[in-house]
């Protein structure tokens, strides 16, 4: 009985790791409206709109984002992916712009599907998902493999 | 600002209020602080030391700000310092902004003094200084080498017209007591001794990579002893103007910082010669990414005016009690973290009056950043 206690944890504790890796390869993309102006934005121009350094898409038009909240994982992994900066250098980047007066965070939306119909709702909204949760609403503009 | 403490306490409830508001209202909180071990070999007059080796905290910056609806903003700042009698609870920040459109937004409040850079961006922020010390000349008004009003207490315009940032902001003037030596700049945070508003303008404009900012202040410096001062409480002792250039560039891994202000102090009929000085401040800082983590950084800054040495002395810093200097500094950064790092730094102060010793420090501080 002990040994089949101990399987059953190896196994769960196996699956976890798997299944912890998988999402990490998980691909987010990032998306805009239908009628957005830009039909792709490159990795440099996506980091520079997420962190606000920028507040244009690439044909100079405004362009405002939104993020999931925090400690969600598509975040994590899309910052991570976009910035090369994880969730709590993300949280000082912030901490010191707010400080600093330059900048404020991203408004947040709760979910994915939230995120997409903010994103449907706007030319100039942006935002980003796991790529399984896009749909036909929105148009995707780069993809983070 | 400062608080007895009843009202201390009532604040520090009110910033633990604060800290428990949930994250949904979009409630930005942050806090930022050091400690410290500092040595220094300053003696006074008559040669005895009153430098020292000791372990210090630094100041405990508290600070807040929330969309408090789609186009306002508040900003609250709480500094705990020491003051050198003990630790006092300061309100550095306090304000409401408005955007009235996308390049144009007007404040109210109390703000950091739109001059140059350091002075708007590092202000009480140990953690995101390249050194563990800013520049003497721009101490805070209430410290030993203060010759600026780093704060405000006014209203404010700013915006981006094209590539040009402008703000440009009508305060409350500073004042003097010139009844006791050495008095701190003082800024009326509930109330002016003067109808003379301070003017202040700052443009930045960023060209190929190199971030320009151009920094004007006319200000109205008043008596503020209500006996045995130099005039009348209330009456003009300096018509003070300032103008400042600073410049930030980055190359690969080298950035540079430069900040030069000329002032002018016009002393008034009754205040010292009753003529009008020059003064220069200046300091040059430059620094070096090695990798993530190290930051080598070296700065020159320096002090001059007309003091005892010259033919005439500048009244206004006089009554302050400054004296001109020159100093170097070298400091290496550590960032252990995004959130906490390690700073050693080196500086050698020079005066120009001969008679002062050199004064050298070294400082290794350990800064922190919460959120």
């Amino acid at each position: 009985m002990k040994i089949i206690k101990t399987s059953i944890l190896a196994a769960t504790a196996g699956l976890s790791m798997l299944c912890a890796q998988s999402y990490a390869a998980a691909e987010v993309v990032i998306i805009a409206s239908k009628s957005a102006p830009v039909s792709s934005i490159s990795a440099d121009q996506a980091k520079s709109i997420f962190l606000k350094k920028s507040v244009t898409f690439p044909d100079g038009s405004s362009v405002v984002a939104v993020d999931l909240p925090a400690d969600n994982a598509v975040r994590d992994e899309f910052y991570q992916k976009a910035t090369n900066k994880n969730a709590n250098q993300v949280k000082s980047y912030w901490a010191k712009r707010v400080f600093t007066g330059k900048g404020t965070p991203n408004d947040t939306q709760n979910s994915e599907s939230a995120v997409k119909s903010w994103v449907a709702s706007g030319a100039n909204h942006i935002g980003y998902v796991s790529s399984g949760a896009v749909d036909g609403s929105v148009k995707v503009l780069l993809r983070l493999p | 600002m400062k608080f007895n403490k009843k009202t201390m306490g009532m604040a520090i409830g009110m910033a633990c209020a604060t800290m428990m508001v949930t994250p949904a209202q979009a409630f930005e909180f942050g806090a930022m602080g050091d400690a410290k071990y500092m040595t220094s070999d300053e003696v006074d007059a008559t040669d005895a030391t009153v430098g020292s080796s000791a372990f210090a905290i630094g100041g405990l910056d508290l600070y807040a700000r929330q969309q408090i609806d789609p186009k306002t903003e508040a900003f609250i700042e709480y500094v705990f310092e020491n003051d050198g009698e003990g630790f006092v609870l300061d309100l550095e920040r306090l304000y409401l902004k408005r955007d009235i459109n996308d390049n144009l937004k007007v404040g109210m409040g109390r703000m950091h003094s739109p001059l140059g850079y350091w002075n708007n961006t590092f202000h009480h922020g140990v953690m995101i200084q390249d050194t563990a010390s800013r520049p003497s000349f721009l101490d805070f008004e209430d410290g030993a080498a203060a010759i600026l009003p780093t704060h405000v207490i006014g209203l404010t315009v700013e915006g981006q017209a094209g590539g040009l940032g402008y703000e440009v902001s009508m305060a409350n003037s500073t004042f003097l007591d010139t009844s006791i030596t050495g008095p701190e700049i003082g800024i009326g945070n509930v109330a002016d001794l003067s109808d003379d508003k301070t003017i202040f303008a700052r443009f930045t404009y960023d060209v190929e990579g190199v971030n320009l900012g151009l920094s004007l202040m006319n200000n109205s410096i008043v008596e503020a002893a209500a006996t045995g001062g130099t005039l009348a409480q209330g009456e003009e002792l300096i018509a003070q103007s300032i103008t400042g250039l600073d410049v930030r560039y980055s190359y690969d891994k080298l950035s540079v910082l430069a900040e030069y202000f000329m002032m002018t102090n016009d002393s008034q009929t009754g205040v010292g010669d009753a003529k009008s000085h020059d003064a220069t401040a200046y300091y040059l800082q430059a620094s070096y990414q090695v990798n993530d983590q190290f930051r080598p950084t070296v700065r020159i800054e320096s002090l001059d005016f007309d003091s005892s040495l010259d033919a005439t002395q500048d009244a206004y810093f006089t009554t302050l009690g400054r004296n001109e200097y020159t100093a170097n500094v070298v400091a290496l950064r550590y960032d252990l973290d995004d959130s906490n790092a390690l700073t050693f730094e080196y500086k050698v102060t020079s005066f120009e009056d001969a008679t002062m010793d050199d004064v050298t420090e070294m400082t290794l501080d350990w800064s922190f950043l919460m959120f």
